[in-house]
């Protein structure tokens, strides 16, 4: 586990295998990141919020030995209870609560996510496109912002309720 | 209509022989009978924004087309909008070169996360948006043809009373006037004949009859070679939704004025009197009259589904809950089937017994003391809860296969309390107790279904 100075990771979060984890970024208690199948590197700013979800998943099947790399960008939202599988997730997008994404969706930039949204399909999804639950899908001119003021905020706030787990190059 | 539990297993005849859950029926206390939703008269009495709750009356509704001047409905999803500010730098007006924030607003759907700047419609510097009203191409024309119309329906209206006066003048001709009438008659009759001003009035019309053509225009050539892009064209009901402006692309769509919606008053349509009237205050959720046929008849509930066998004397549970502030007596009798979806026949209970209200009992659950127990194979009341009794009934099932339905009469008294009009002290309230009867037709499930 390598976790960069600046990022905030509670002890109560679940934090198994290989994880590389970028500065500024709030993984809050009880959120579960494994590393089965590979390693998992998230970026910076990111908002990793309770009960979600974020697995690369060893397949029972073919292709065992292969070490696969989730690679999840900066500046995303993963909010409560979403389950996030897919391999390659880009910059400034949102997944809304109790979202599922499958392990074959590739997710570009300013994608939004809604509540409840499954996505099992083999595909990449464009940027700035917003799915919506019931299958429809928008796309938006303006990404979604960044979640820089929450992550300020609980970066504050955290040390004061939660034990953290200590990052690289600190005492 | 979400419920917790299944209500359609029993139902209520009302009088225009529709069975309902009691639940969706009112209750006439001047007619002392149920009445489904069919036998009332559904009266609009008031329109309210769903977001903002400002009431109007119809007429003022229609004015602004039913529509609310302040909220907004998403063209996307169809979900309210809300206001949202942004700040953005602008250069100060003393000091050109410093930038001060200033507040700009925007729409922004909280659902599907649509905005107004997806469509390059600009921030506000108020928090209200105001709609601007489209300029239809065709108004003229429109306008041109509706003054045609009223032209010449002027012409005949002319035409049909020149006959008239006619006609007229032929019957009183040479009458005598013996009652000092005829003059009047003939100030009448002048009114309708052609006067010299209706007659300078436009006699004729210049006006552009529409030309019938073959040329149509042809289909642009994007249509061919361009790929279509889904996500760009609006959707059908995206367009009709906004059928001023019936928008292609979704870059076209534009925030909607949210509907009002009407707030019912419901009058039965035996005796005219109402038996649902809201309060006049939208934010309320009481009413003035609520006559709701739950709170005033005894409402019978399936307990558990039994175990039916075909052609044999099943036991079966049943529940009858008193929701009103009085004490019912009642007594369940049989019925004959002349229904033909009746398959089965239902045993009851011959005594008659009683229905507390609520908070008017024992909470020791005394009551069930003093009940005699109920054989295995038999009717009778079984038990009791604060305003509940519980009454084992039999169901022979005379059909092999499908839902096993029954049906008994429910007999219950009711007292009444009706304004009565007296010559003497005004109105004053009159108190009658009478005998109602509906029939309860249960559906008690399938042959062998069991809820163990």
């Amino acid at each position: 586990m390598n976790i960069q100075p600046g990022a905030v990771v509670c002890k109560d979060s679940v934090v198994t295998g290989d994880v590389t984890i970028g500065s500024k970024t709030v993984i809050h208690p009880k959120a579960t990141i494994i590393a089965e199948a590979g390693p998992i590197i998230i970026g910076e700013n990111n908002l990793i919020e309770e009960q979600s979800i974020i697995i690369n998943r060893l397949e029972s099947n073919s292709d065992s030995g292969k070490k696969r790399v989730m690679i999840i960008g900066s500046n995303n939202v993963f909010e409560v209870g979403c389950h996030v599988e897919a391999l390659q997730i880009g910059d400034n997008n949102v997944i809304e609560m109790k979202s599922k994404v499958g392990r074959d969706v590739c997710i570009s930039n300013g994608v939004v996510v809604s509540c409840g949204c499954t996505l099992e399909t083999k595909e990449t999804i464009p940027e700035n496109t917003v799915i919506l639950a019931n299958g429809t899908r928008r796309t938006q001119l303006e990404r979604p912002a960044a979640p820089t003021s929450q992550v300020e905020f609980l970066t504050k706030i955290f040390p004061t309720y939660h034990y953290l787990r200590k990052a690289q190059g600190t005492k | 209509m979400a419920t917790i539990i299944p209500v359609e297993r029993v139902k209520y005849k009302t009088n225009d022989g529709s069975k309902n859950p009691l639940c969706y029926l009112y209750f006439c206390r001047y007619c002392l009978n149920l009445k489904s939703s069919d036998m009332v008269y559904h009266e609009i009495d008031h329109l309210y924004c769903p977001s903002c709750l400002h009431p109007s009356y119809q007429r003022e509704g229609f004015a602004k087309k039913n529509r609310c001047e302040q909220c907004w409905q998403c063209p996307f999803c169809s979900h309210t909008l809300s206001v949202r500010a942004s700040s953005v730098l602008v250069p100060d007006e003393q000091d050109p070169q410093k930038t001060v924030p200033k507040k700009m607003y925007y729409l922004s759907c909280s659902n599907c996360r649509w905005t107004t700047r997806d469509v390059t419609i600009p921030d506000q510097l108020t928090g209200t948006f105001v709609s601007t009203p489209l300029v239809d191409p065709n108004v003229k024309r429109i306008e041109e043809i509706i003054d045609y119309f009223k032209y010449l329906a002027k012409h005949e209206k002319q035409e049909i009373d020149r006959k008239r006066a006619t006609t007229r003048r032929k019957s009183y001709f040479g009458i005598p006037d013996k009652f000092g009438l005829l003059s009047k008659v003939q100030r009448r009759l002048s009114r309708t004949t052609l006067s010299a001003t209706n007659l300078i009035s436009q006699s004729s019309f210049d006006f552009n009859e529409a030309e019938a053509t073959e040329n149509v225009e042809a289909l642009p050539e994007s249509f061919y070679s361009q790929p279509l892009e889904i996500s760009q064209v609006a959707t059908m009901a995206q367009r009709l939704a906004d059928p001023e402006l019936q928008p292609v692309l979704s870059a076209e769509l534009r925030p909607l004025a949210l509907q009002f919606r009407p707030r019912f008053s419901r009058r039965c349509r035996q005796c005219q009197h109402n038996v649902i009237k809201p309060e006049c205050s939208v934010s309320v959720t009481k009413f003035r009259i609520q006559m709701c046929a739950l709170l005033h008849v005894p409402e019978v509930r399936l307990l558990e589904q039994p175990n039916l066998l075909a052609g044999q004397y099943c036991p079966v549970i049943l529940t009858l809950t008193n929701l009103s502030a009085q004490e019912f007596h009642v007594l369940l009798s049989p019925l004959t089937p002349s229904d033909p979806e009746i398959s089965a026949e239902v045993v009851v209970p011959q005594e008659d017994f009683l229905i507390p209200p609520e908070h008017m009992t024992m909470m020791d659950g005394s009551g069930n003391g003093d009940l005699a127990p109920v054989q295995p194979g038999s009717v009778g009341v079984l038990f009791r809860r604060e305003n509940k009794v519980g009454i084992a009934v039999l169901v022979k099932p005379s059909v092999d296969k499908g839902d096993i339905i029954g049906s008994f009469l429910l007999k219950h008294d009711y007292v009444s309390t009706t304004l009565s009009s007296s010559k003497a002290e005004g109105q004053e309230e009159e108190q009658k107790v009478s005998w109602l009867e509906h029939p309860v037709v249960v559906n008690f499930g399938r042959l062998g279904e069991s809820s163990c």
